[in-house]
């Protein structure tokens, strides 16, 4: 029996669409270029893929992509719930799928139009009843219901006990933004801000201002993920999966967990970071650049504690003075994030993470051998570190 | 359990946007620990929203929105 995914797996293909504001096409014509880019990127033919899979949330089916490529054949096909935490959920299943031979290629996507289609900014109201709207019905009849307002819950209680200043968002606001100024994929392509413009802006939720928020988006990032056998005879550098996990925590529930004894930590995120560690024997000292799950700057902060890079209560110090730009410390969200690249419900960190082990990203920082990617904030998250092959 | 509809704020939000209609803004909405020791989301009126502190003690007030609801909301407790 397989007793570790370790390096079974690696990605060897990424492709996306352009990101815009608004497309001017179907969610499906997007999920169909960007699988369709990184089969090509891949070097694979559209029969050697078997599996696919996506987030429940995605409107285009697994059928209807393959159906639209002329991909003949699908042998895995499965779906991750609670939308944000879920992109990296989306190689779990692939490396599960693969290292167990139930099939041999996978292709992973999402692809939305979250700017000019529906947008997740307004929050939450009327839609089919499921758990998820009976949780959050106990919020929004007192006008909490956006992510940026849940997130604001807990970011309020972490500052009041930490002692953070608003600095260190602003930090993260402001590091993040300069490296998607440097990426021309990203929607805030060519704009840097600075603190004036950060402590200008308007707030959205407090403690939480327009600057601390994602932008909304329309676009697609799929990866084609295989053997690391397979991935020896293809062309890309492969990225090769060192660990990869899920998690939900006691008392979870999709960003609104307001129950737990202790709002300045987010046990979901230690677990996911406890398994990556375990799977592939490194800890936060080997890792050389991470892509963090940010739809809100202090997303930042809570994963930084859970991933070890600083103790409990000190990512706020940790993040001022550059720690997190691509010549810090811990270059982190090298195409500019969820912030400032897209908003793309944390897909297209993956496709920047796979950047970073090739040595091609807009950003690169020297020695790339080790990158973690997360995804989600408050919903059960995801996590993996990719690396180098030695 | 009876609650005595006493509390204290553990954390709070001033939401300003996106506005949705019937509410008014700034809002303040907050985690409340009741003395029973459970907690309940809800909105704090009474109070100006840059005044309200972590910790702060409020008391339950049930506010009449429309002719068919109700809402238990909170307000600071006079001092």
């Amino acid at each position: 029996m397989l007793t570790s995914i370790k390096d079974e797996c690696a990605i060897v293909g990424i492709g996306q669409t352009e990101f815009s504001k608004s497309s001017g096409r179907s969610e499906l014509q997007l999920a169909l270029e960007c699988v369709k880019a990184a089969i090509e990127d891949a070097g694979l033919a559209l029969s050697d893929i078997d599996g696919m899979v996506t987030l429940t949330i995605d409107g285009s089916d697994e059928i209807a992509v393959a159906r639209g490529l002329g991909i003949s054949e699908l042998k895995f096909f499965s779906r991750i719930p609670h939308g944000i935490g879920g992109a990296v959920s989306l190689v779990h299943q692939a490396v599960m799928a693969i290292s167990t031979g139930m099939c041999k290629a996978v292709a992973g996507y999402r692809a939305m139009n979250g700017s000019s289609g529906m947008q997740f900014k307004p929050g939450i109201a009327g839609g089919p009843l499921s758990t998820d709207q009976i949780h959050w019905s106990w919020y929004t009849p007192y006008g909490l219901s956006s992510a940026a307002g849940w997130t604001a819950m807990f970011t309020q209680r972490y500052m009041h006990e930490y002692g953070a200043s608003p600095e260190s968002l602003a930090e993260i606001a402001i590091t993040t933004r300069k490296h998607a100024a440097n990426n021309p994929d990203a929607l805030a392509y060519g704009k840097t801000i600075d603190a004036d413009d950060y402590y200008s802006s308007p707030w959205i939720v407090e403690p939480l201002r327009l600057y601390d928020c994602c932008m909304e988006a329309d676009g697609g990032c799929a990866f084609v993920i295989t053997s690391a056998e397979r991935a020896k005879d293809l062309p890309q550098r492969p990225a090769l999966v060192r660990g990869v996990a899920q998690g939900a925590a006691y008392d979870q529930e999709v960003m609104t967990s307001f129950y737990r004894k202790d709002l300045t930590r987010m046990p979901e995120y230690d677990m996911v970071a406890d398994q990556c560690y375990e799977q592939s024997g490194l800890g936060a000292g080997d890792l050389d650049a991470a892509i963090l799950y940010d739809a809100f700057t202090s997303a930042v902060l809570f994963q930084l504690e859970s991933f070890g890079f600083c103790g409990r209560g000190e990512a706020h110090d940790f993040v001022k003075g550059g720690t997190l730009g691509a010549g810090g410390k811990l270059p982190c969200n090298t195409n500019g994030g969820q912030l400032a690249e897209a908003h793309l419900q944390g897909i297209n960190s993956i496709n920047e993470a796979v950047r970073l082990i090739r040595g091609v990203s807009v950003n690169q920082p020297a020695g790339s051998d080790h990158v973690l990617v997360t995804s989600g904030m408050g919903v059960p998250p995801s996590a993996m570190i990719l690396g180098k092959a030695v | 359990m009876a609650s005595s509809g006493k509390g204290s704020v553990y954390s709070f939000v001033v939401v300003h946007r996106p506005p949705f209609p019937g509410y008014d803004y700034p809002l303040v909405v907050a985690i409340i620990e009741l003395e029973e020791g459970t907690r309940i989301i809800s909105n704090l009126i009474g109070i100006e929203p840059e005044k309200v502190e972590m910790g702060m003690p409020v008391e339950l007030s049930i506010e009449k929105v429309d002719d068919e609801l109700k809402l238990p909301l909170f307000r600071p407790v006079a001092a």
